[in-house]
């Protein structure tokens, strides 16, 4: 017989008494941080389970964490409680004693709720996902869990290709949250309130369905070609969309956001404050999947940001403020935010801190004035070696300007610049990566020149391979080859041997698996499942990453990693991805893939005409720019929009 | 400005946080309870605010100590005040007074504390031999991981003040009470003292819990309270 667990006040006892004092960081299983909410469980009608596939320290960082935990707990109707991938050490502890993985609010164990929402982003999570269902004993695949809850739903970046998670969650969430998720609860509520019985799960999902931005796998079916290769997907209820298009907030300045977040005992990657400026990056960078899933830019009122920034601290008591966004240096109306914030900030000693910088003067005049001690370096990221190759991949960076931002840097006081490139860009060729290291060397010929201390100027290259993401103009192109990204590694590695520059690479198996996953189609799931059970979890750190079994786990399987990961895909082939619409269209994408090999550059749209990527009148929004740009000049009227 | 002493408890959940992070989780407290704490002068200012004797993870404290400049001269009353609805559970101010400007600072000054140490199927008279015996020794080497990862021996006999026996609560469960020195000669740690007494009659198995009671300053041979009128005045102790 089962031993019957207890959970609730008696298990949190039990693993204080037992198991946390052998366990690392026990408080990440602890909970009760200044903030949690925790409901009254008897009196909630819907109960949902955020699920973060990583470490605690890493999922409490997580700007989306907190703004579904209050979206949901500002509910009367639901409660959302937290749970996050064990370290391993605590997974040993869990297993050996029977002990069900538990939402850190309540104790409870998975099952008793409605919904277990896993946030998907990144691809080196999923073996933690699977590892995380296991824990709960809940069945891997949708179709083996009979009982109607709890849901395993899906949602996050890489929900944009959902096909290799498709057999073990229920329904995807595509796009942001924060007006879908009530609309989720509405109808699980109905069931929930009902008392749905096992054999209505059917209907429930095909219920959710309907809701715009909702994708439940099992109504469709993949077909391949005799070549094996993926031919389209096939509808299996009438009732369900061809397309599941994104869910997209209109005006951010009308939705919750978090101003009593939670604050972790314990220190987490992200110590500090958060508000977010804006959504969306209109650079139109061309291997970057955040540039097209978040479009288009929709910037918050500035006053709105200071009066949350001030209750966030009033609330948590940090002691810094970071303005969260893809590019805050962007943000139109980022100089006046930041002095107020810092002149409010001043007499209680908080720091304002800009996670992003552009490569210019006047980001490091931001960096400047929010940084009154340099202690930390300054990162730029030109992405590419060559002026050539920039523009290939729309990154407008010109080398002028980054080495003006470099000489004011060191001028300013830094003494230590990183710089940022990927390899294996489409059409890379030698003379680019000859280009990253002169870029290093000019880089530091400024410091010992500018530098007040020119012995201690340090510069590092970092280098990551590009991984081709869905729906970006880069989509079809390949990744290069594992003994290719080595090879050129170890070239730049020869260029750059300096005392004062630094080369760090990343690890190119994980970028090949990456790539393998962005890509992957449903088949993938059997690779990954067999990954699990040899013992992948936590592919994402170097510790735990082992390539060995991950290679066994796709010779198991009989599929091709090279053949996902390294292959030109036509662009007339139909993709895994295809039913999901981020609102760019297709037809953009190809022109933009077109246009970069022709090495053509398409400006930022905030600043210019539409450049027709089709968002807006796909999706019913508008840019929103809180200063000069588009219609508030009058020069570029908002609403006229380029056919897509 | 005004230097205050606080004694406060570190109980439940709390004694799972690390000594860092008490310190951060003390300097958000004082942030929300807009008590704005004075900095150090320099280039990287930092508050002026310091825990006395780390406390080991997974220990409890009953009595724990630290110190603290605010900008503005309060009365400990009004400061207890201000700060009591921050605390999170496990952590209550047992005291707070005002330090005399002659006091050394808080982290040299306390040189001592008391564990208590629960063990569980151990009668009376096996722990109180065992605690003879550890008395009696002139040396008591015990083997301990040091920073570079590499076990040493050190001698914790001359950090060893007072080892005492009491009935326990619960059938067969003794308490065994334990006064050392956590100063900056000879740290001794309660894990080291059953370590001592292995083969005297004490295990580390048997070891239901153990709790931090009190900090002393150690002077001229008396034990006396961080918060005692030699160090502090104003002496400000909340009922309850
Ligand atoms: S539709 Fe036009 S205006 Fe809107 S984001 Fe795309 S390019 Fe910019």
């Amino acid at each position: 017989m089962e031993k019957q667990m207890p959970f609730g006040e008696k298990l949190r006892q039990y693993l204080e008494e037992n198991i946390l004092l052998h366990v690392t960081k026990p408080a990440r299983y602890l909970g009760g941080e200044l903030n949690a909410i925790r409901k009254d469980w008897e009196r909630v009608p819907v109960k949902i389970a955020f699920a973060f596939p990583d470490v605690y320290e890493v999922g409490m960082s997580h700007l989306g964490l907190a703004i579904l935990y209050e979206v949901v707990n500002s509910r009367p109707d639901a409660l959302m409680e937290r749970v996050f991938a064990p370290w391993p050490d605590m997974e040993v502890r869990l297993r050996a004693e029977g002990i069900p993985l538990y939402s850190l609010e309540s104790f409870r164990p998975l099952n008793h709720f409605h919904m277990v929402a896993f946030t998907l982003q990144y691809e080196m999570n999923y073996t933690n996902l699977l590892n995380m269902l296991d824990l709960a004993g809940l069945p891997l695949r949708s179709r083996d869990r009979k009982a109607v809850f709890p849901l395993v739903a899906a949602g996050g970046p890489c929900a944009f290709n959902p096909e290799p998670l498709a057999d073990f969650i229920d329904f995807f969430v595509i796009g942001e949250g924060e007006e879908v998720l009530p609309e989720i609860i509405a109808v699980v509520k109905k069931y929930v309130e009902s008392g749905a019985e096992e054999g209505e799960k059917e209907a429930l999902l095909l219920e959710l369905a309907g809701i715009t931005g909702v994708y439940v796998p099992r109504f469709y079916r993949p077909i391949y070609t005799a070549d094996g290769d993926f031919g389209g997907l096939e509808k299996l209820r009438p009732e369900v969309p061809v397309v599941i298009e994104r869910r997209v907030i209109k005006d951010l300045d009308r939705v919750p956001f978090p101003r009593r977040p939670i604050v972790p005992y314990i220190g987490v990657v992200h110590d500090r404050a958060m508000v977010e400026v804006m959504r969306g990056c209109l650079r139109g960078c061309r291997f970057c999947q955040a540039g097209i899933i978040y479009r288009p830019v929709r910037e918050k009122d500035p006053d709105t940001l200071f009066a949350q920034g001030k209750e966030v601290l009033a609330a948590t008591g940090h002691d810094e403020i970071s303005l969260v966004s893809l590019s805050t240096a962007d943000y139109t109306r980022v100089q006046e935010l930041v002095e107020k914030l810092l002149a409010e900030g001043e007499k209680k000693h908080v720091n304002v801190s800009l996670p992003s910088l552009r490569a210019d003067a006047f980001s490091v005049d931001l960096a400047q004035k929010v940084q009154k001690v340099r202690r930390s370096s300054l990162t730029f990221a030109p992405e590419a070696g060559t002026q050539r190759l920039r523009d290939v991949i729309n990154k407008q960076v010109r080398e002028e300007d980054l080495l003006a931002a470099v000489e004011a840097a060191f001028q300013a006081g830094w003494t230590a610049i990183k710089l940022y490139f990927m390899i294996g860009l489409p059409t890379e060729g030698e003379e680019d990566l000859d280009g990253i290291a002169d870029l290093a060397y000019k880089v530091l010929r400024i410091g010992q020149e500018k530098a007040p201390q020119p012995r201690r100027v340090r510069v590092t290259v970092s280098t990551s391979t590009f991984v081709p993401k869905p729906h970006t103009p880069f989509q079809w192109e390949p990744m290069i080859p594992l003994p290719e990204i080595r090879r050129r590694q170890e070239y730049l590695k020869r260029k750059l041997r300096h005392r004062q520059i630094e080369y760090k690479w990343h690890r190119g198996e994980t970028s090949f698996l990456e790539a393998v996953f962005a890509r992957a189609d449903r088949r993938l799931g059997d690779v990954l499942e067999t990954a699990w059970r040899l013992g992948c979890r936590f592919d994402g750190w170097e510790e735990h990453f082992r390539y060995d079994l991950w290679q066994e786990a796709f010779r198991r399987t009989g599929v091709d990693a090279e053949y996902y990961a390294c292959r030109r895909i036509p662009l007339e082939s139909p993709l895994p991805w295809d039913h999901i619409s981020p609102g760019v269209s297709k037809k953009f994408l190809i022109a933009e893939n077109r246009r970069a090999w022709e090495g053509i550059t398409t400006p930022d749209c905030r600043f210019t005409a539409c450049t027709g990527c089709g968002v807006c009148p796909a999706l019913g929004v508008e840019v929103v720019l809180q200063g000069e740009g588009r219609g508030r000049d009058g020069a570029l009227p908002v609403g006229v929009h380029q056919e897509g | 400005m005004a230097r205050y002493r606080l004694e406060f408890t570190k109980k439940g959940s709390l004694r799972f946080i690390s000594h860092l992070d008490l310190q951060r989780l003390l300097e958000r407290l004082f942030r929300r309870a807009g008590l704005p704490l004075t900095f150090s002068a320099g280039f990287n200012p930092r508050p002026r605010l310091s825990l006395a004797a780390p406390l080991p993870l997974g220990i409890e404290g009953l009595r724990e100590c630290g110190e603290f400049e605010l900008e503005e001269n309060l009365s400990p009353r009004e400061v207890v005040g201000r700060i009591a609805p921050f605390c999170p559970p496990g952590m209550e101010v047992k005291g707070l007074g005002v330090v005399r400007p002659e006091a050394e600072p808080v982290m040299a000054a306390v040189n001592t504390a008391a564990y208590v140490l629960y063990l569980r199927d151990t009668g009376q008279d096996t722990a109180a031999n065992a605690a003879i015996q550890l008395m009696q020794k002139e040396q008591l080497p015990v083997r301990r991981k040091g920073k570079d990862g590499k076990e040493k021996e050190v001698d914790i006999r001359p950090g060893l003040y007072k080892v005492e026996v009491k009935k326990g609560e619960m059938e067969r469960e003794t308490e065994l009470f334990l006064l050392v020195d956590v100063g900056k000669n000879v740290t001794v740690r309660p894990e080291d003292v059953v370590q001592a007494g292995t083969g005297m009659g004490l295990e580390a198995e048997k070891v239901k819990k153990i709790v931090r009671s009190a900090l002393y300053v150690k002077e001229n041979g008396d034990f006396l309270s961080p918060l005692d009128s030699k160090f502090c005045q104003e002496v400000y102790r909340p009922e309850k």
